[in-house]
């Protein structure tokens, strides 16, 4: 079975084009001899797909402890949520990454925040993976083939952020599916289109989603009030637009062009409330590479990438207006070379980048005034990286070792107080190295033992506007006084196969510095510096990750348990005292099972359970000028009751005559209509006689009992 | 800033709102003062305890954390000092306040106070600065009915002037209490500076029960061309400032579900909570109905 799955790999590989981290297996043991670097055979993909899928999951085989995979079949078996399979609801089920998502647009990856996780799209960066407020993913599921997700230690390639990075692969083309999918959701719908020339050597894939919420108004206008209609009075539309095309210029030489462009738009009037207000967010991506694969021991790979990020609001609130625009763009070279020799892969690299955000660009107009405060940073930086996998000739061990040196230069022009320098003077330089080394151990078959240590950093910034994560949220540069983030992380894992069965634990420890909290409350904050409205401090993370799973078969399941803690010190907040980050959430349970029943109908079912996060609520009570004031003895110190859910699903396969294929699926998000908070608030009341005053507390939760039905077909 | 993220909270497209059962930590009340020194006025101090902060008042446990069995001594930086006599006040909350009877405030001097409670003493301290030059308080018609109150500032020449603002309207029929936003930070320029003064309630922003009131569903922040507004404004020091600044922003967040306090509230107290102020009163300033 591992020799077959060894096979696949080493075909997998040459179809795409033997990234480091998809050939962990490609030179262990016997099987080195087999590779091939031609860009063709692709009607090899169709062997042995049942192994396939067993092998890709087995973090056994995996170089790095802490990696994760997930293919189009995961995504797709999890329930739906308003007719829409996601990529990053399924990322939420792994172990050590919190299962928790309603409104939410993070994801937190053992006890790292929202900012702290790499998205990466075919090589593309997307800063703000969410729509709908953190309700869907950006990534097309249509047309996503496989989701790597590192936690934490990562080749040197794929540095760049503390927490994970998540590298999300377009489907490739092939004879087995070519065509238009189609999904029809209840709010939105995706079409995908697949397609390969005859002579293979050119291939297109391209996938558009949009949103159709106002249908959804105008459907349920029979039944409720026109003012009460919420979808009706206010106008959310979010799109995505992403894929790639791919032309073999040789046998030898491949060149790519893959792009995303999408956007979030929400126009909300409320004339009793006198609110009249726009907002949207969005990402735009593109990248342009040449693979070349000169011999088959060496590829060569040669980029240039755009992204940038962008989110605004514009808003009439009783009489004042207000334009808040924030954006931040980034263009790379990247450079890279992969060298096998012997039992090595060495794999080394150059990147080049050019950034450049404007966190805050302000108007508002207040009363007869005007204020208007904005900010601009430029940064210049350059890494450099190296890299080697060794796999021993026994099978019996693997090592990767690797470093990344990077430079960031924030240059003018820069104004801070005093101080001003002018176009392109460099004003801050920092070097930071970030080596990570690997070890697996493969004592007999069917165990390995894995530890990897690794020093993280990330030169982008991520300041949350608010207690919970917004789009919004603003992105920024390192600049002189937002020092590049830090971690130190050390994990050990042990693995075990035995049958069908697949047993890990990881545990884990983490400790990062230069930590920021964006200061809301700051002092005539209009004309503060932006770079003056952080806290700064340190944290600590640490937990263990256990996972039990069952993934060939009938009847599937996975079953995973997360015990983490996530720790923060602010020397001004709280004396410097340390109090538990936001999102420690010290229980993470998750349970998710799949059956087939016949080849019509199969499900599924996933049900969560989860410490509760935090927040800062007053401790005490007290008087002032007959005012109620309030008076705190933590920050974070009140946790929310657990968080848990039950969702299912039923799909039907349909034996249509036209279609390819033709799936109906019902899904029941929250089946037992939990009430899980989003927000608390709480309220003063007054009572009937003097001195009667009773204090409660409420929370706003997001998703009651959701049904949904959607239909997915090929043709 | 603030309000974007109320707007955004609209977007919660099937929200339900359900009460929160939250576990009440343990808290030890602490010794709250609530107390001022205005120029040319005597010195007031309300004592009480603070209480957990899930507490369902009545009658009986609200008046539990009164405090009219300690002695408060005030003792000026020129050398004069009185122990605070306790008056029984049915228009203030809570209804006991200590009261000088013979020291008054006097712009340029420190007044330090003692408060001696079940063994325990707590102590502050305070200056009350010179009192700030006003120009004109105008409304600025914001409807054919309603505008918003403004006051000028002469600033000082060479260095920040902080201000602490109160007011009453006689349509409520209240007592002074501060502004919506209360305090001021009038940096040293040339020109004159312009202050709003926002409407609020003389009660607490959160108790729900406004209907009776004259202003229920008006414009916020905004009074009637036909209410007679009086105002009083007076320059505090800087630790009074950041006291009041930092008390008055917690208490503007508490209602945005979106926002967090990181900073925590700040006290010049020392072994309670709360706040001591001197104040050098500017002359009452009233706005009459047109």
């Amino acid at each position: 079975m591992r020799h077959l799955s060894l096979l696949f790999i080493f075909i997998i590989s040459c179809l795409t084009l033997c990234q480091a981290e998809e050939t962990d297996d490609l030179f262990s043991a016997n099987h080195a001899e087999k590779e091939d670097s031609l860009f063709q055979d692709t009607k090899e993909i169709n062997l042995h797909e049942v192994q396939v899928n067993e092998s890709r999951h087995q973090p056994i085989n995996a170089t790095f402890t802490g990696k994760d995979m997930l293919t189009e079949k995961d995504i797709q078996n999890i329930p739906t949520l308003m007719g829409e399979a996601d990529v990053m609801r399924a990322i939420r089920q792994l172990p050590g990454v919190q299962s928790v998502s309603e409104g939410n647009s993070g994801i937190y990856v053992r006890g790292g925040s929202a900012g702290q996780n790499l998205f990466i799209l075919d090589d593309m960066e997307l800063l703000n993976p969410s729509h709908l407020m953190g309700l869907f993913s950006v990534f097309n599921p249509l047309i996503t083939s496989r989701v790597d997700v590192y936690k934490g230690n990562v080749p040197a390639n794929l540095q760049g952020r503390l927490s994970s990075t998540i590298d999300v692969q377009t489907k490739e083309p092939q004879e087995a599916n070519p065509g238009f999918e189609i999904n029809v959701g209840n709010i939105s719908s995706t079409i995908a289109f697949l397609k390969k020339s005859r002579d293979g050597r050119f291939d297109i894939t391209m996938g558009y989603r949009r949103s159709y919420l106002g249908v959804t108004g105008w459907c349920v206008s029979p039944f409720i009030p026109e003012k009460s209609n919420y979808f009706l009075n206010n106008d959310y539309q979010f799109y995505d637009f992403n894929g790639k095309i791919q032309a073999r210029l040789s046998n030898k030489t491949k060149l790519m062009l893959a792009w995303y462009d999408g956007k979030d738009d929400f126009n909300f009037s409320n004339t009793d409330m006198q609110y009249v207000a726009a907002t949207n967010w969005g990402n735009r991506s593109a990248i342009l590479q040449l693979t070349m694969l000169p011999d088959p021991s060496n590829s060569i790979n040669t980029a240039i990438t755009y992204n940038s990020t962008y989110s605004g609001f514009n808003g009439d609130i009783l009489s004042n207006n207000l334009v808040y625009n924030s954006f931040f763009e980034q263009i790379q070279w990247k450079n890279k070379w992969e060298h096998r020799w012997g039992n090595h892969l060495t794999h080394t690299g150059v990147i080049l980048s050019g950034q450049h955000s404007i966190p805050v660009n302000l108007a508002l107009s207040y009363l007869t005034d005007t204020l208007t405060s904005y900010h601009v940073f430029r940064n210049i930086l350059g890494s450099v990286y190296a890299g080697d996998y060794y796999y021993a000739p026994s099978g019996k061990l693997t090592i990767y070792a690797g470093i990344r040196v990077t430079t960031d230069a924030a240059i003018g022009p820069y104004t801070y107080g005093d101080k001003n320098y002018t176009e392109n003077q460099i004003v801050k330089t920092w070097f930071t190295f970030s080596p990570v080394v690997s070890l697996s151990l493969f004592p007999k078959q069917g165990h390995s033992v894995k530890m990897a240590a690794s020093i993280n950093d990330q030169q982008l910034h991520l300041a949350a506007l608010s207690s919970i994560p917004l789009p919004n949220d603003i992105w920024v540069s390192s600049t002189p006084r937002l020092r590049p983030e830090t971690s130190d992380q050390l994990t050990i894992g042990y693995y075990r196969t035995q049958g069908y069965a697949e047993f890990s634990v990881e545990a884990y420890g983490k400790y990062m510095k230069n930590q920021l909290i964006f200061n809301v409350i700051t002092d005539e904050n209009i004309d503060q510096s932006f770079e003056d409205q952080f806290f700064h401090g340190k944290g600590v993370a640490f937990g263990v990750d256990v996972s039990i799973s069952k993934k060939t078969g009938f009847f599937t399941g996975m079953l995973t348990y997360s015990y983490s803690r996530s720790l923060r010190s602010f020397p001004l907040i709280m004396d410097g005292g340390w109090f538990n980050d936001k999102n420690d959430r010290p229980h993470d349970f998750n349970l998710s099972l799949a059956y087939t029943l016949n080849k019509t109908w199969d499900f599924s079912a996933g049900w969560v359970f989860a410490s509760g996060n935090n927040m800062t609520l007053p401790s005490g009570r007290w008087w002032m000028m007959g005012q109620i004031m309030n008076d705190y003895d933590d920050f974070n110190g009140f946790r929310f009751p657990p968080y848990h859910r039950l969702d299912i699903s039923a799909s039907w396969h349909l034996k249509p005559r036209r279609l390819k294929e033709s799936v109906i699926n019902f899904s029941i998000i929250n089946v037992y209509n939990r009430a899980n908070p989003y927000y608390a608030y709480f309220k003063v009341y007054m009572g009937e006689n003097q001195y009667n005053l009773d204090i409660r507390s409420y929370q706003v939760s997001l998703f009651p009992i959701l049904p949904s039905v959607s239909w997915r077909f090929k043709f | 800033m603030k309000r974007l993220f109320v707007f955004l909270t609209v977007l919660c497209l099937v929200s339900c709102t359900t009460t929160l059962e939250l576990e009440q930590g343990v808290y030890e009340p602490k010794v709250v003062v609530d107390g001022y020194i205005e120029s040319g006025n005597y010195a007031s101090i309300f004592l009480t305890w603070s209480s957990p902060f899930l507490t369902n008042y009545d009658s009986a446990s609200i008046r539990g954390t009164f405090i009219n069995n300690a002695t408060i001594t005030l003792t000026c930086s020129n050398g004069d000092s009185e122990v605070l006599t306790l008056f029984r006040r049915d228009e203030f909350f809570p209804p006991f306040v200590y009261k000088s009877v013979r020291v008054k405030g006097l712009v340029g001097y420190t007044y330090e106070i003692a408060v001696r409670i079940k063994g325990k003493i707590i102590t502050a301290s305070t200056t009350i600065p010179t009192a700030p030059e006003l120009d004109t308080l105008c409304m600025e018609a914001m409807t054919d009915s309603s505008g918003l109150l403004s006051v000028t500032v002469h600033p000082s020449a060479t260095k920040d002037v902080y201000l602490f603002a109160q007011l009453k309207s006689m349509l409520e029929g209240e007592n002074y209490h501060p502004a919506k936003i209360p305090v001021f930070r009038i940096p040293p320029l040339d020109e004159i500076q312009k202050i709003y003064l926002y409407r609020t309630r003389a009660t607490n922003l959160y108790l729900i029960d406004d209907t009776e009131e004259y202003y229920h569903g008006w414009e916020s922040y905004q009074y009637a061309f036909i209410d007679t507004v009086f105002v009083k404004i007076g320059a505090i020091d800087s630790v009074s400032y950041q006291v009041l600044k930092s008390l008055y922003v917690d208490q503007s967040m508490q209602t945005n579900p979106f926002a967090f306090n990181t900073a925590g509230i700040l006290t010049n107290i020392k072994g309670g909570i709360g706040r001591w102020t001197g104040i050098g009163m500017a002359p009452y300033q009233v706005y009459l109905k047109k």
